[in-house]
């Protein structure tokens, strides 16, 4: 199942760098990743995972799970879901008002006070809703 | 953090008390490479145990805060100098008033 | 051993200590598992009751000023009950200290080593318990009572700043699983407050006689006040089934604070104010199983004692194999045998003595109870 997670941007202008691989679940991907590359990937300043709406329609509790199990993620990444694939999706992100990515993403959830279009899932809240027995999850469509 | 670190080392009043500093800076940079942020906890709570041990001219040196002593106008807000009726309790002096009630009786007549 | 004595609030802190660090371990994951969502009301149940039993302990102790548990088995029974009740508290010192250990190793390797053996992680501890040890007793007491404030204010901060994930409807029901789970068999939740076992040992250290009843209270409602916000927390954080399954809750609570761009990963902090919470309890409770064992004994050659505990302890503690083992030793076996030690053995020695003492007062007149040496 391919699979893609969003990178951090390393400096003001350099490029955004997609790698992409096929696995069969976050955790083989990041080990095949780790293998390339010759920093480790450390899942520990991720801002977003964008999922493609086809695998969401399948179920994602899985991925979610092994995000959730991993210490170094963290609780506050954003869930995005696609219409297009993840990787279509994140190259075609060119925020008009900011020179990093990274910034783009860490702030434009929080629109969501001020708008009622979108909200501010976090990968903790995503989690507990599913778990819990009263509430349904949601995550942002972009 | 380094700024941090560099502006308390010149909290330190007394120039030889910063060989201490540097000792210990070298000691847990050691603990640290061992165990990483265990080992400093370790080093801390170690070196926090010694000083609670410590006595000079016996009075313990964590006075105030280790045995809970009563602050007489010796702790954190210090009273002007006319205002100091009491010795410090960690002291445990013979005569506790160090000056009598109101010592400028010249300023209230 | 020259024994010197402590202050009132260094017993306050001494017996604080208990419950901040089991706080910190898988002391609201088993509240929150055994009484779903009245856990809140479980927990203020529970502290009325242990103010109450603190009081009736407190009333107990007041026949025999500066006695410690040992002493008042040995006006009751003899050498032999005093040999028994020794043996009894030893081993469960030993056993918390082993449990504890092995319970915040796993949790720190999970973490920070994960690659390294357990068994490194808890030499390391070990190695602090043993140099402390050697400092003195006093040393310790009085370095946990300067960083107690630092560990409460810690439980406390998790809590208040974790108030926009909260979804206060996690307390509705409110009586959870039962009127009868949570008052009845919820009782068995008073294994928390096992810092009573330290109460039992205090008196002959005090420096002030009569500050046996502001220490016990002070200590319990403040436990209470501990144990109330931190079951509070993982209460409304996060679903019954997440919580019940999680390692180390309180940690992953402390990671979904943020305060903007400037303070992030502040789980770091906590990490290292509960290590050293955790050091400390460890010391403490190592000091007391040695200073039983020495009162058993009355050996001189005390040189000896730490190391070979050490040894014992982490050689109990490497007994589990595995997480799961782990767990049922933790909850259902630490439960057990301080509910029964610590509330059943001891209060009913408590109330023996106090009977024998009304008896042979009327006897006799005046009672005179003898007091080994520390």
């Amino acid at each position: 199942m391919p699979n893609s997670s969003g990178e951090n941007n390393p400096g003001e202008t350099a490029p955004s760098v997609i790698d992409t691989v096929e696995a069969a679940c976050i955790e083989s991907a990041v080990n095949l990743v780790n293998t390339f590359v010759s920093k480790e990937v450390n899942l520990s300043h991720c801002k977003i995972v964008v999922f493609s709406e086809e695998m969401a329609k399948q179920g994602i509790s899985k991925e979610i799970y092994s995000l959730m199990n991993k210490v170094e993620v963290r609780p506050d990444t954003n869930i995005i879901i696609s219409t297009t694939t993840a990787e279509e999706y994140i190259t075609s992100v060119k925020p008009s008002l900011e020179n990093l990515v990274a910034k783009f993403y860490e702030i434009l959830p929080r629109s969501s006070e001020y708008t009622g279009y979108t909200s501010d899932i976090h990968l903790i809240d995503f989690f507990n809703k599913l778990e819990s027995m009263s509430e349904e999850p949601i995550a942002i469509l972009r | 953090m380094v700024a941090i670190t560099a502006v308390a080392s010149f909290a330190i009043p007394d120039f030889s008390f910063g060989f201490h500093l540097r000792l210990m800076r070298f000691i847990f940079i050691f603990l640290g490479y061992i165990a990483g942020f265990f080992g400093i906890a370790l080093g801390i709570f170690v070196y926090l145990c010694i000083l609670t041990n410590l006595k000079s001219f016996g009075v313990p040196y964590m006075a105030p805060y280790a045995p809970v002593t009563k602050v007489n106008s010796n702790g954190y807000f210090l009273e002007p100098v006319w205002r100091r009726e009491k010795r410090a309790d960690y002291l445990n002096t013979k005569k506790e008033k160090a000056q009598n009630h109101i010592s400028m009786k010249w300023r209230y007549k | 051993m020259v024994d010197k004595k402590i202050g009132n609030f260094e017993a306050i802190a001494l017996i604080l200590t208990v419950i901040v660090n089991h706080v910190v371990l898988n002391l609201p994951k088993n509240i929150i598992a055994s009484s779903s969502s009245s856990s809140i009301i479980n927990v203020l149940f529970i502290s009325i009751i242990a103010v109450l039993i603190g009081y009736f302990v407190c009333k107990l102790l007041e026949r025999f000023p500066r006695l410690d548990i040992l002493d008042i088995a040995n006006f009751l029974g003899g050498k032999w009950l005093k040999i028994i009740t020794g043996i009894l508290f030893l081993s469960y010192f030993l056993f918390t200290v082993s449990v504890v250990l092995r319970s915040f190793s796993e949790g720190l390797k999970i973490i920070f080593f994960p690659r390294s053996p357990v068994a490194a992680i808890m030499i390391l501890f070990l190695l602090t318990i043993i140099i402390t040890n050697k400092i003195g007793f006093q040393a310790i007491v009085r370095s946990n009572l300067f960083m107690m404030p630092i560990f409460v204010f810690s439980i406390l901060f998790i809590f208040f700043a974790n108030i926009e994930n909260f979804t206060l409807q996690r307390m509705l029901p409110l009586l959870g699983n039962g009127a009868f789970t949570t008052f009845f068999s919820g009782l068995s939740n008073l294994f928390a407050f096992g810092g009573f076992a330290y109460l039992y040992f205090l008196p002959p250290y005090l420096k002030d006689d009569k500050g046996l009843k502001k220490i016990t209270f002070t200590s319990i409602i403040t436990s209470g006040i501990c144990l109330l916000f931190s079951v509070a927390t993982l209460l409304f954080l996060s679903p019954n089934s997440v919580i019940t399954e999680e390692v180390f809750p309180l940690y992953l609570a402390s990671r979904n604070i943020e305060f903007g761009r400037f303070f992030q990963r502040l789980d770091a902090v906590f990490l290292l104010i509960w290590i050293i919470s955790l050091t400390a309890y460890l010391s403490i409770s190592f000091s007391f199983a040695t200073r039983v064992f020495q009162k058993l004994l009355n050996f001189e050659y005390t040189k000896w004692y730490t190391a070979l505990f050490c040894l014992f302890i982490f050689g109990f503690a490497l007994v589990p194999k595995n997480m799961y083992e782990l767990i049922f030793v933790e909850n259902v076996i630490y439960q057990y045998v301080v509910l029964i030690l610590i509330f059943g053995v001891s209060l009913a020695l408590l109330v023996f003595a106090n009977i024998k003492y009304n008896l042979l007062e009327k006897k006799k007149g005046a009672v005179s109870i003898d007091k080994a040496p520390i």
